[in-house]
């Protein structure tokens, strides 16, 4: 039996038990007497037993001996505990709650509405929300197997619970996700979930991979069948200077003081005016960088000397043609742009990204995908690279998607552009509190604007306090993983609506377990985020692979020695030959040497002098 | 602090110190203590006798409300828990002198006040132990304190509940935690050339953790009782467990088997009476919860709500 106990208040009361067990965030219903049946959630419970008292100053440890001779005459120590849960209260109040009032576990149909809100083909089946094991047992078939979970030690699991269903399409109005977590809490993994169920309903997306994780062609092991999914149709992957890259005839002078400023740390007020002056529409890569190459040249020579040599004569047409130049060069920007040390800068600037050939090639690739509904995983060769890219694609997909909005309304004839969703891991490099960032200003408008033309964020952080408030303020769902530093918890704390006692589980949460917080479902719900289908390629262990990879390597040598077998030591060559062929490797005489040597020390091999010299022979066992 | 007050304090330390100083050791007091007393044996934590089915474990307590005498109103609860089941019994009741003037004739209300509560306190405890053995009969019941609080306090009902042990066979013993006797302390005061105090004293650190003093019979102090002294965990303070002289034979086998309930690191007496002891306790917001629903405002305002309630918050 349930019932109500101690003093309550509308908002918060504590149940006690003598039988059963409270488990943490499940629902309860109380039946009141005055408010009917109320809906509570389990914040925190506690269990003692009165026999078995806490040690302290006034009574010491009890040792088991003691509850041993108390069981042998009969007391039976069970039976005297107590559990107890403190339970916020989910329906709105306006006197407490009445003492004494009997409380029960809900059957699925009283809480449906409060833990299912769409069915599962029209959201995202993030988890399972915790607390939910009994009461899911009466749950519509819909509702079961969709959420297998997964734990490190145990492999993949059961759903046991009801599935937390993610209204995505609610995010038209309450737009954008944060994910946050420390290293190790499932953070990455929340994010592939979700990345996971917006490729099943084909929302276009792109994804900067900074660790090169997000490849969704390895399925998890042990899944079961129904809960595979071939994901290799509905993303691509593309690298910023190997497929994709900055079409330069399509910059704006802003973009390129962005792309510029980000590829050497800073840029200085007078670079930036230089950039401005230099830059013309239409310029290419070509143009652009042979303008300034001559404008520094021409600048170290000076006016007068340019003038001077004109004037003297004696040079060849095309040395004429050259300082002319020169001086048209002088005449047009010698003013804005006098020193030469300021166009080295820049040059040196544009040469840093040039050399990762960002220029080489452009964005149709990732257009065609988005316009097919893919997700885009988009990789760069550094983080710099990465975010450089990123700042010049999302403006440029941003706009797209702007301008043909808002031609729907203007009436002019725009190319047809889909929304789409941005995700990354790492966000508070793309949009960092107090440090400029290349694709802050666009994220930051994204996070402000983008819900009106459908671009919708995902972002996803270790460190909260390190994001953009501006952006952070504006993420209406969050999910919140185990999080350990205070200053990250304070900000989680100021920016959703966790409670106290949920704030003071975050350090301890396991690894996959989440609070998500979101105007989506009005309410905060602990949630174990489902297995992936699908893992990150290097999801093993590096010292897992060094023995599966390596020591098979090692092994398939051996067994290929062994069928050389006999062989002399003096006559090696052909079998190193033969080992390298098959084994697409380049061996050298020593290490096979070496491996012969292994295989005679591990009894596997003998040596014996024979005329023709050394022979090794295979030991059967 | 005051000055004063610290050279008070100083100097009933430096008395104090000379007088410990002098203590004889611990060996001459051991020494002392078998030669006139009786045997130290020490036991083995961790037994029980065959005999002992189930205990009873019986605890009282009582708090009061009011402002003084005779507005007062005094609660009273005792239990008996019975080991098998954990069976409880309650008993309860209620004492306002107001209602009772006649047996307040001339002498001092307080004084009688208070007799009347602690012979109502034993009384109670009695009774729940009597109920106790009627309805489950144990074969061991335990008390939390001395039987000569029970003859002295609730004579007729201690000597009923004795024949009643005699005749279901059951055992009674007393736990005391705070000896409070000096006779045994008398006894060897001028042998040891040393002023004891009392019983405690005697025996604080004396005897070793599971040592037993069985009291020579010459040297038992208390009429038809029979007692014996142990050090039932690793703590120096001594304990007491009054036993009815008929249960004597039994006395050394249900001191072992309290030790075993006795855990190693507490001041020394069984968990369960601990246990017992906190659940009869009347606690003060539970008798200001019974006073404001029970009783009508102008009622309690008028008559028993003490002034110093009503102090600001000093």
């Amino acid at each position: 039996m349930m019932q109500v106990v101690g003093s309550t208040t509308e908002q918060f009361i504590y149940v006690a038990s003598k039988d059963r067990r409270f488990n943490i965030n499940e629902i309860l219903v109380i039946e009141d007497r005055v408010h009917g049946d109320i809906k509570g959630e389990v914040v925190e419970t506690t269990s003692f037993n009165r026999y078995i008292p806490m040690a302290g100053e006034k009574n010491g440890f009890v040792d088991r001996n003691t509850l041993e001779f108390m069981r042998q005459v009969g007391f039976s120590i069970e039976d005297e505990s107590t559990h107890i849960a403190r339970v916020r209260i989910l329906d709105m109040l306006t006197s407490p709650v009445e003492v004494g009032s009997s409380v029960r576990l809900p059957a699925f149909d009283e809480v449906r509405e409060l833990l299912v809100k769409r069915g599962p083909h029209q959201g995202l089946n993030i988890g399972v929300i915790l607390g939910t094991e009994e009461v899911s047992k009466g749950m519509p078939d819909e509702l079961c197997d969709i959420a297998y979970l997964f734990e490190k030690s145990r492999g993949i699991l059961p759903q046991n619970g009801v599935p937390f269903i993610f209204d995505y399409q609610a995010m038209s109005e309450y737009p954008h996700i944060g994910i946050f977590g420390g290293s190790g809490s499932g953070k990455s993994f929340g994010l592939r979930v979700i990345l996971e169920e917006l490729m099943k309903k084909r929302v276009p997306a792109i994804v900067f991979d900074p660790h090169f994780e997000m490849e969704f062609n390895n399925p998890m092991d042990g899944i079961p069948d129904n809960f595979k999914e071939d994901f290799s149709r509905y993303y691509e992957v593309f690298t910023a200077g190997r497929d994709i890259g900055i079409d330069f005839t399509e910059l704006t002078q802003e973009d390129l003081v962005n792309i510029l400023r980000a590829s050497g740390g800073s840029i200085s007020e007078s670079m930036e005016n230089a950039i401005r002056t230099l830059y013309k529409r239409k310029d290419t890569f070509t143009t652009f960088r042979d303008r300034l190459i001559d404008l520094s040249d021409a600048l170290d020579l000076g006016k007068d000397r340019i003038l001077r040599m004109m004037r003297d004569g004696g040079m060849a047409p095309e040395e004429v043609a050259r300082f002319a130049g020169y001086q048209a060069l002088i005449d047009a920007y010698g003013n804005a742009v006098p020193y030469s040390g300021t166009v080295k800068a820049i040059l040196w600037r544009l040469n840093n990204v040039a050399r990762e050939n960002l220029f080489q090639y452009n964005i149709g690739p990732i257009l065609k995908a988005i316009k097919s509904r893919k997700t885009c995983v988009i990789r760069g060769s550094s983080l710099w690279v990465l975010t450089v890219f990123s700042s010049y694609l999302i403006k440029n997909l941003y706009s797209r998607r702007r301008r043909y909005r808002d031609s729907e309304f203007s009436g002019e004839a725009v190319e047809k552009f889909p929304p789409f969703v941005v995700a990354t891991d790492e966000a508070h490099n793309f949009a960092p509190r107090s440090t400029p960032s290349p694709s802050k200003d666009v994220i930051r408008e994204i996070a402000q604007e983008g819900r009106k033309y459908g671009v919708f964020l995902i972002l996803a952080t270790q460190r909260p306090a390190l994001l953009d408030d501006t952006v952070t303020a504006q993420l209406n769902t969050k999910i919140i993983f185990r999080t350990v530093r205070s200053v990250d918890i304070a900000t989680i704390k100021e920016e959703t609506d966790i409670n106290p006692d949920e704030a003071a589980r975050l350090p301890y949460l396991a690894s996959g377990t989440a609070f998500i917080s979101s105007a989506i479902t009005g309410r905060t719900t602990a949630v174990r985020v489902r297995a992936s289908k699908t893992v990150s390629p290097h999801a093993i262990n590096p010292f897992e692979e060094l023995e599966r990879d390596y020591t098979t390597e090692d092994d398939r040598l051996k067994q290929l020695i062994l069928r050389e077998m006999p062989l002399y030591m003096g006559n090696l060559r052909s079998v190193l030959e033969r080992v390298n062929e098959e084994l697409g490797m380049t061996y050298t005489r020593d290490e096979i040497v070496e491996t012969i040597h292994d295989l005679v020390a591990s009894g596997q091999a003998r040596i014996e002098k024979t005329p023709l010299g050394e022979m090794i022979s295979e030991v059967k066992v | 602090m005051e000055d004063g007050l610290k050279e008070i304090l100083k100097g009933i330390n430096s008395i104090l110190r000379e007088k410990r100083d002098a203590k004889p050791s611990k060996m001459v007091m051991r020494q002392a203590i078998e030669d006139k007393l009786g045997n130290i044996v020490r036991v083995n934590p961790g037994s029980k006798a065959d005999w002992i089915k189930s205990i009873l474990v019986v605890d009282g307590s009582f708090n009061s409300y009011g402002s003084s005498f005779p507005y007062i109103i005094n609660f009273f609860r005792s239990l008996a828990l019975f080991s098998s089941g954990n069976e409880r019994i309650f008993l309860n009741d209620i004492y306002m002198p107001l209602l009772d003037m006649e047996s307040f004739q001339d002498e001092d209300g307080e004084d009688v006040m208070k007799d009347i509560r602690d012979r109502r306190m034993a009384e109670m405890e009695v009774e729940a132990a009597i109920e106790g053995i009627k309805r489950f009969g144990a074969s061991l019941v335990v008390f939390d304190g001395g039987f000569l609080r029970y003859e002295d306090k609730a004579k007729d009902v201690f000597e009923d509940y004795r024949e009643l042990c005699r005749e279901a066979g059951a055992v009674s013993v007393g736990v005391i935690e705070e000896i409070g006797t000096f006779d045994m302390a008398r006894k060897l005061r001028d042998g040891l050339g040393y002023p004891v105090e009392d019983d405690r004293e005697l025996l604080f650190g004396v005897l070793e953790p599971y040592e037993i003093l069985e009291v020579r019979d010459e040297m038992q102090f208390k009429r038809g009782l029979y007692t014996v002294f142990a050090r039932p965990s690793m703590h120096p303070n001594p304990v007491a467990y009054d036993f009815f002289e008929e249960d004597k034979g039994r006395a050394l086998e249900i001191v072992r088997f309290l030790i075993s309930l006795t855990p190693a690191e507490s001041r020394g007496i069984p968990l369960i009476l601990d246990i017992v002891d906190s659940e009869a306790k009347i606690r003060s917001d539970e008798v200001e919860a019974l006073v404001d629903s029970f009783l009508d405002k102008d009622i309690k305002e008028g008559l028993f709500r003490p002034q110093r309630d009503r102090r600001f918050g000093l």
